[in-house]
This record gives structure tokens, sequence and C-alpha cells, in this order.
């Protein structure tokens, strides 16, 4: 199939797609707050400015430095230190106390300087967190792996076609130089 | 204070989704299911914030900067238009559309998740900043989504395999 709008028209609407983009992303960038998370202030914003945000609802992240009652830091440091109160009650993701050491992100309303009122507590999962980042490269490593299997770069075309047949392993080793067509039977 | 469910989760189920078509359009072949899986990948296209975070790039740029839109309902259409340009003429309106199926499949997923403050993320962006309340099913640290999606994905790997073996004509095609 011809390019419907020939070489140029690709050119062009692949030139205003990236403007878009950049509109996009310039524009986000003006905007308070991030677009992938809740619009709550976080302890970035709350440690440095305390009084600023009594009686608004913050999210704040940081360990467990005491548990009688819970006192979390949001520095690691040790520093940045707010007590919470109702923490245990609402953790939504566990059902053992918050001990020392934990990391927790507790939402709730600044009721002074120092004290959040918790509504929701969430505890860290280090062993969980260290899975999820392996497997996601695996998965990141399998996604690119079968593209490249099942996809080849005609660079006449400049452009990705299908290949007819998966590309295998036997056919990387068996013909290291065509690496562009290799295990391309007729895509 | 990431909220994703872990990628493997998200690209299990578009390999789910794609397969899927893949039995019900007999059109759509392997390498169509793997557009299905990069779609499902590439909201988290976001993640290249770890490597260049927004505020290097806004200083770097001289210029207000987030990678935050590509994953919001605008970014992902873009990125899907502009990822099917890099096809042949022939492949792009697969491309796109098995890309969007695949992205809208993420952001369903991460909409579901449970959140520090019980609010998902703006992904309706830019016709909203809305968050919706989190679905509050899982966390992205738990083992249990990409099992249920492991398990999914074999049962339809097995089903597509039984019927691929089958001599031709004896399946139902629209195509």
């Amino acid at each position: 199939m011809q390019e419907p709008f020939g070489r140029r028209g690709r050119l062009v609407a692949g030139v205003a797609l990236l403007a878009v983009l950049a509109g996009l992303v310039c524009w986000a960038g003006t905007i308070p707050g991030d677009l992938t998370d809740s619009d709550h202030p976080t302890e970035v914003d709350v440690t440095q400015n305390r009084e600023a945000y009594v009686g608004e609802r913050v999210a704040l992240g940081g360990r467990v430095v005491e548990t009688d009652p819970v006192v979390i830091a949001t520095r690691a440091s040790g520093s940045g230190r707010f007590t919470l109160v109702n923490e245990n009650d609402t953790l939504q993701n566990g059902d053992e106390l918050l001990e020392r050491g934990d990391s927790v992100t507790a939402f709730g309303t600044l009721e002074d300087e120092s004290t959040l009122a918790v509504e929701r507590t969430t505890v860290g999962d280090t062993a969980g967190t260290a899975y999820m980042l392996l497997i996601s490269f695996v998965a990141g490593l399998w996604v690119a792996g079968r593209f490249a299997r099942d996809w080849r770069f005609d660079r006449d075309r400049l452009a990705f076609v299908r290949r007819d047949d998966p590309l295998s392993l036997w056919d990387v080793i068996a013909r290291p130089r065509g690496i562009g067509s290799g295990g391309d039977r007729g895509a | 204070m990431i909220a994703v469910p872990d990628v493997f989760t998200h690209v299990l189920v578009g390999y789910v989704i794609g397969t899927v078509l893949s039995i019900r359009y007999r059109r759509l072949r392997r390498g169509h299911v793997t557009l299905a899986m990069v779609g499902a990948l590439s909201p988290d296209f976001v993640k290249i914030d770890l490597a260049m975070p927004d505020e290097f790039v806004s200083y770097q740029l001289g210029v207000p900067f987030a990678w935050g839109p590509l994953h919001t309902l605008g970014g992902t259409i873009v990125v899907a238009l502009l990822g099917s340009l890099l096809f042949a003429p022939e492949y792009r309106r697969d491309a796109v559309l098995l890309v969007a199926i695949g992205a809208a499949s993420h952001h369903l997923l991460d909409l579901g998740l449970m959140t520090p403050t019980g609010y998902s993320y703006a992904a309706f962006w830019p016709l909203t900043e809305y968050r919706p309340p989190a679905g509050g099913l899982y966390m992205s640290t738990d083992y249990w989504p990409a099992l249920v999606a492991g398990l999914c994905a074999v049962l339809v790997w097995g089903f597509k395999r039984r019927l691929d073996a089958r001599p031709e004509g004896s399946s139902a095609s629209l195509e």
C-alpha cells in the first residue's frame, strides 16, 4: 500500500503530532500537582511549610520512628516528624500494628503543625517493591523481544512491516549479516 | 506514592486481549497481539521520568515541563497515533486500534489500584483534571494480579493453539 498522502504527508502528520505532544507536556508543567497522582499536598510540600497546610487534607509519606503514639519522619535524616492519630484503625493494606521502621503513607487532615488525623494509612512493602521492579523489567524485555521477532524495519519504506514468520534465535545466529532480513520470509 | 500495577500484569492483560481478538478476527496474527501488548505498556512510558525527571528537562529546556500527560487520555491517544506512523500504511489502522485498546486496559487496571489517598490520577486529562476515586482492589506490589492475569494468558494461549491446530475452514472466520 502506498502512503495515502505521500512521504511528505506522513512527515507533516508526525511533526504535527510531536508538536501536540510537546504542547501537552509543557502545559502539564504549568499545572500544580502531578497528573499521575492525586492532587493533595505531600510531605515534600508540607514538611517545609507546615502552618500553610493546617486544616488541609494531605498525604504524608515517611518512616515510623516511634510507635506510642506513632510518629513518622518524612526525611531520611529522621527529621520532619509528624504524630499520627487513628493510624492503625485506618490501615488499608494490613492487619498488624505499625512498627518502627515501617514505610507508610498517611492521608488525612493536618490538625496542627505536627499532628495528622489519619483517614487512610498505607504501609509499604519492600519485598513487594523489589518484585515489582524486577517483574516490570522482565515484562519490558518480553515485549521488546516479541516486537523484534514479529516486526522488522523496512529501510526502503522507512517503516515497520510485519514478518510473516517470527524471527527465531537460529535466524540471528546462523545469519548474523542478515539482521535486517533475518527470519523474514516474504513479509 | 507511585501507584502503578506491575508492568508484567499490564503486558499479560494486553496479551490476553490481543489473543482473544486474534481468535475472533482471524486476520490478526501474532504481530498484532504484540501491538496490543505494546499498547498495554504504553502509558508507562511516563516512567522515563525516572531517568529524566521533570525538573531536569524543565531546567534544560527553560520551559515548564512534566511527563505526566503520557499517562493520561490525551497523551495516550497522541502516542498511539504517533506510534502508528512508524508502521507501513497497511498496518496503521490496526496499530492505532490495538495500541489504543491495550492502553485503555492499562488505564482501567490503574484506576482499580489502591492508593494512599483513595483517589486516582487525572486519567481523562486534558478534558478534565478530575481524579476518580481509586478502585482500591490491589496494590502495585501485590503478587496475585500477575498470577490471575498469567492464568488467563495460559488459558487463551492454550485455546488459540488448539484452534490453530485444527484444519483450515473448521473454525468460524469473519474474514
